[in-house]
């Protein structure tokens, strides 16, 4: 039987790799924004469990809003992704 | 079930370690995509409504890179269209379009949400669910455990694809620069 202990195993690894990842890829922003999406996954997990657990409803509404906040965090790491390739790219162009 | 629970968090923990650890963007990227399938497909595993939302936020992700290239496409010079660039794109849409199939064959599948969206009971629903994938499937796996099984074939088939595929692209890019060196 799966109980809470284990969604906590899940919950708490993804942070402290995503804590661990921030703290080693400090000098790339977009492995720390990486990082801080991987630890906000660990959140949300521990968020919905402890909601079903007590029968609640609040910790859906903050899953929704960390949610908000993963979805821009996701789209503007994808967005740095291709302004750094583009940026290669055009630094490629100039060298020749 | 549990053995779903068990693999499901060992490779989402996996796919993290690796997400922090890839020295390319793009690769840890996608790493961290796959990472997102795992923990989207533990709440699926328990019948968890979140689903909707991890289904929302794959939308508007694609949507973003829908834009984007239709932006380039128009004549905006935002992202060079080269062949690369195209590849990477079609295989994160890849990514997104698995898991939305996934969503799909989850909200046919499950009466219980099929209740939630349509506001029929859930009774009724369970009869008119005799679709011939259902008849064919529920007697041999059971209803819950050939939902299982496609999901685990498309997260896996996904997550290998578009990692292994983003891999030999960036091993193409090094090879380039390294020529054009």
């Amino acid at each position: 039987m799966i109980g809470l202990i284990h969604f906590m195993v899940l919950s708490l690894g993804l942070f402290v790799i995503g804590v661990v990842g921030i703290l080693i890829n400090r000098g790339s922003l977009l492995s720390v924004l990486i990082s801080i999406n991987i630890a906000t996954l660990g959140i949300i997990v521990s968020f919905c469990v402890f909601s079903s657990v007590h029968n609640n409803n609040i910790g859906y509404i903050a899953t929704l809003l960390v949610l908000v906040t993963f979805i821009i965090n996701l789209s503007v790491s994808f967005l740095f992704i291709l302004f750094n390739s583009m940026q290669a790219e055009n630094k490629l162009k100039e060298g020749d | 079930m549990i053995f779903g629970f068990y693999t499901l968090t060992i490779l989402a923990l996996f796919f993290s370690f690796l997400a922090i650890g890839s020295r390319s963007n793009f690769i840890s990227f996608a790493w961290l995509l796959a990472v997102n399938f795992c923990v989207a497909n533990v709440f699926l595993l328990f019948n968890n409504y979140l689903i909707f939302i991890f289904v929302v936020m794959f939308l508007v992700f694609l949507l973003s890179i829908i834009f984007i290239f239709f932006f380039s496409i128009v004549g905006v010079e935002f992202l060079p269209m080269n062949k690369i660039n195209l590849k990477r794109a079609f295989l994160l849409i890849f990514v997104g379009l698995a898991f939305i199939v996934e969503y799909i064959l989850f909200l046919l599948y499950n009466p219980k949400l099929r209740s939630v969206v349509t506001n029929k009971t859930v009774s009724k629903l369970v009869d008119d669910n005799k679709s011939f994938l259902l008849e064919l499937s529920g007697d041999i796996f059971g209803y819950h455990s050939y939902l299982i099984i496609l999901i685990f074939i498309f997260s896996i088939i996904a997550m290998i694809g578009v990692n292994y595929t983003l891999h030999i692209i960036e091993k193409q890019d090094k090879s380039i620069k390294g020529k054009e060196e």
